[in-house]
């Protein structure tokens, strides 16, 4: 390649004002905090449709409630999705701006129509639930709730896939020269890049995976009020864990050949850290596997909480070495530590001390909404005992 | 022209972030200013223990939860996906200077959210007192990250000290950020009351609802009695060459006898005083004729002054996107003399290449024209260069060029709104024959007939 054609812009002549591998850490965080509702909205769409039309004959089977329950949850999920994708995104763009920038203009059009599926998916999850599930039931509005919602898991599908365009095309700064001076409208899609439909197929079926994982924890929290149901949605969720996971295997081998033979090699061994982070989520994969196998067999809380420990580490594994892909790749253009640091201590420290107080608020705000539901549902309870 | 230029053809880019902010700030000035209808509202329900009063909140609630945690949120990640489009230098410098600010920011907005919701779900579901307080912490949340976004936003026209010491904290408590934050505290109670008064006229009882349209109408008061007081405060602590564009500008940047930044000021006040008339005759003095289509048409008023309001505010900033360090077209203030005398598409990492190789004067033209005009003006549409320049040829766009290249105010008048042309005499040869090709006329001559390369 000529290295005149590759153009890859300067970072401003600022100081970072934190050295540049916290910055790392806290990309990485933030990122994994991001990953985790992004994942449940975005595998909880699908699997909440597709529950709701397998049961849509019968809303007191237990393939239907579990739909609803996942349906009703997603707002929430989605907002902290948002919310949670504010600290990478701020992060990206400082430690590696001159690629991101970059990338988002060459694509701008679609990048920008994030915004407008964003918002028609967010809407549409209100609407099935207060236009449908909140409605009095009939199989028809069953039927029309999982359509809207397939509708919405489409969108936010559609979302990632312009995600992954932009985290793949910010990776090829050899590309980007010939992409302006083809079009300098942003009408660019990364679709001819090798690893784009392996990496964009490998989030989308973890994502499914995620989703069992939450109608699980969904059974966990239900367990003392009613325990068959409980079981039900533990083993539901196992089950759909353990099709996606296994699903993962060809397409993670897909991915993994997809990308140039000497990153491969880091990953299976070459480079020492990119070799056991990769190494270790191998091995919690097949502890996940096999704990949600018994999951499946006896619906057991305690191989459930295994799978669900392991999945969250192994969720944070992948997401480190997602970012040490995004590393190798970027090593000649990109160098986040060479800019120099000016260390703003006092809105540093400012910072933590707030994360920690924010950290103590959430656990006071989930105190009060967990005593307001228990109560609630003590009383339904005995009012329903009196009335019987 | 550190980075690529995305091209909007008509439109313009700064009006992609216009469109976006403008939507946005009407929603998240909701979010904040509503957050303190919700807490005082619910307060008057607690102590006259009025049940239509609960009742009303619990809908308007769920009208205030729908439109700001999902449109607010969605439209504020908006603000930032069309800033790195369309300013990806600004941004970054933007970023880069207050990382952690934002970073706080997104801790307080977090807090904030996760209230909203347990406001809204809790509703009936946890004891009265309880439920106020939730209330009254959502409004200190929501408050904490105006604190926070005010700073950087002010930043940008007054960055005070920060351009000698670069000290995060004298650019964040800068000149007009007491006054930018009472002034937008006293518009947010007013967009509150406004929303307000959309729910509240569609009450069914008719003394009901005449009460919640006087108490929604009185929201505005705030911004009735402090705003031009405010107003004044900030104004004084703008810069005074900003001071004197807006009264003596450029008539050429607009049509008719005023500047174009005298005519988004005036446009402005017209349209709050008619807000605030409209609120006190209406609304206020007669709530019983006051209607759902009458509230629709309070809010558009509201959008209209939103809209002209942040447009005056971008247009005092002009020509820079911080005030004194860099241009609105990215370009730094201290580099303007190094790339007069180097040449433009020598810097910079794009600019050089994209003209490497180039031989075309026209097309080097075109770059640069993308890099030094384009954050402001387009070939046809808002601001148009096509229409701007008229019927001039080569050689008078050429000396107009020129006299955009000084850096004193007495040669270069537009000096107040546009940045000094960064560039040495063959790039504005360059830049002259490239926009020469955009008037028609010039296009069929010999001398300016070069067909356009495709870049």
């Amino acid at each position: 390649m000529d290295i005149q054609s590759v153009v890859v812009p300067s970072y401003q002549p600022l100081p970072f004002p934190a050295p540049a591998w916290f910055l790392q850490v806290l990309l990485v965080l933030g990122f994994y905090l991001h990953a985790l509702p992004m994942n449940v909205i975005l595998g909880g769409g699908f699997i909440a449709s597709a529950l709701l039309f397998l049961g849509r004959n019968d809303k007191s089977s237990y393939t239907y409630r579990c739909g609803k329950a996942l349906a009703t949850s997603l707002p929430i999920f989605i907002s902290f999705a948002i919310t949670q994708g504010i600290v990478p995104l701020l992060f990206l763009q400082l430690l590696y701006g001159p690629a991101f920038y970059t990338s988002s203009i060459l694509m701008g059009i679609a990048w920008l129509s994030i915004i407008g599926f964003l918002l028609f998916s967010y809407y549409l999850s209100y609407i099935v639930i207060y236009k449908y599930l909140k409605k009095e039931y009939s199989p028809a509005r069953a039927s029309k709730a999982s359509l809207i919602l397939l509708v919405m898991a489409c969108g936010f599908a559609l979302i990632g896939f312009l995600f992954s365009n932009n985290m793949t095309l910010m990776l090829s700064p050899a590309k980007w020269l010939s992409i302006y001076k083809t079009s300098p409208f942003g009408t660019y899609l990364n679709i001819n890049e090798p690893q784009l439909l392996p990496r964009y197929l490998h989030m989308l079926v973890a994502s499914i995976a995620v989703a069992g994982m939450t109608l699980g924890c969904f059974g966990l929290y239900i367990k003392k009020r009613n325990l068959e149901f409980a079981q039900y949605m533990l083993k539901m969720g196992s089950k759909i864990f353990l099709a996606a996971t296994v699903m993962q295997l060809p397409i993670g081998f897909w991915f993994l050949k997809s990308i140039p033979i000497e990153m491969t090699q880091k990953f299976l061994g070459k480079d020492l850290i990119c070799g056991s982070v990769f190494g270790a989520s191998m091995l919690l994969t097949l502890v996940a596997i096999i704990a949600a196998a018994m999951v499946v067999v006896n619906a057991s809380t305690t191989s459930f909480k295994t799978a669900l420990i392991a999945n969250a580490l192994i969720i944070l594994l992948m997401i480190i070495n997602r970012h040490q892909l995004r590393l190798h790749y970027l090593a000649p253009y990109v160098k986040p530590d060479l800019v120099p640091v000016n260390t703003q201590w006092d809105l540093l420290i400012v910072f933590i001390v707030s994360a920690v107080a924010l950290i103590a608020y959430l656990i006071y705000l989930s105190k009060i909404s967990i005593r307001a539901y228990a109560q609630n549902n003590t009383q339904i309870k005995s009012e329903g005992a009196e009335s019987e | 022209m550190n980075y690529p230029i995305w091209v909007v053809p008509y439109l313009g880019g700064p009006w992609v972030i216009g469109i976006m902010a403008i939507i946005h700030i009407f929603i998240s000035h909701f979010a904040v200013g509503g957050g303190a209808f919700l807490a005082l509202a619910e307060e008057l329900a607690y102590k006259r223990k009025d049940d239509r009063i609960y009742q009303y909140l619990k809908d308007h609630s769920r009208f205030f939860v729908l439109v700001t945690t999902v449109a607010g949120a969605a439209t504020g990640v908006g603000i930032w996906f069309t800033i790195s489009l369309v300013s990806p230098d600004g941004t970054g410098s933007l970023i880069q200077i207050f990382t952690l600010a934002w970073a706080l920011e997104y801790l307080f907005f977090a807090a904030e959210l996760a209230t909203a919701f347990v406001y809204y779900y809790t509703w009936d579901r946890i004891d009265k007192a309880a439920h106020l307080k939730i209330a009254r912490l959502y409004f200190i949340f929501s408050c904490f990250t105006l604190v926070i976004i005010n700073g950087i936003i002010t930043f940008m026209l007054t960055p005070g000290k920060w351009t000698q010491n670069h000290n995060w904290f004298d650019g964040f408590f800068n000149e007009t950020y007491w006054p930018s934050l009472l002034i937008r505290l006293s518009i947010m109670f007013a967009i509150a009351g406004m929303y307000a008064l959309v729910t509240s006229s569609r009450i069914k009882d008719p003394e009901f609802r005449t009460y919640m349209v006087r108490f929604c109408a009185k929201w505005l008061l705030p911004v009735f009695i402090l705003g031009p007081i405010l107003s004044l405060w900030y104004l004084h602590e703008v810069p005074q060459a900003t001071i004197d564009t807006i009264f003596t500008g450029i008539q050429t940047s607009g049509v008719g006898n005023f500047s174009i930044l005298a005519r988004a000021v005036y446009l402005s006040l017209v349209l709050s005083g008619t807000v605030i008339l409209f609120a006190f005759f209406g609304p206020y003095l007669n709530p019983r004729g006051f209607t759902f289509r009458i509230a629709i048409l309070f809010m558009i008023c509201g959008l209209a002054v939103t809209g002209t309001t942040e447009w005056m505010r971008e247009l005092l900033r002009k020509p820079y996107v911080i005030y004194d360090y860099m241009y609105s077209n990215g370009i730094r203030k201290a580099e303007i003399d190094k790339i007069s005398q180097t040449g433009f598409l020598q810097q910079g990492k794009w600019a050089s290449g994209l003209a490497q190789g180039q031989d075309n004067p026209t097309a080097r033209g075109e770059i640069v024209f993308k890099y030094q005009c384009m954050s402001c003006h387009t070939e046809k549409g808002y601001r148009a260069m096509q229409k701007m320049l008229g019927e001039r040829d080569r050689d008078s766009i050429q000396s107009f060029l020129q006299m955009l290249k000084e850096h004193d105010k007495d040669k270069n008048p537009y000096l107040g709104i546009m940045p000094p042309l960064a560039a040495n005499d063959d790039e504005i040869k360059d830049l002259a024959a490239y926009l020469s090709t955009l008037n028609q006329k010039n296009k069929v001559t010999p001398a300016a007939n070069i067909c356009l390369p495709a870049l």
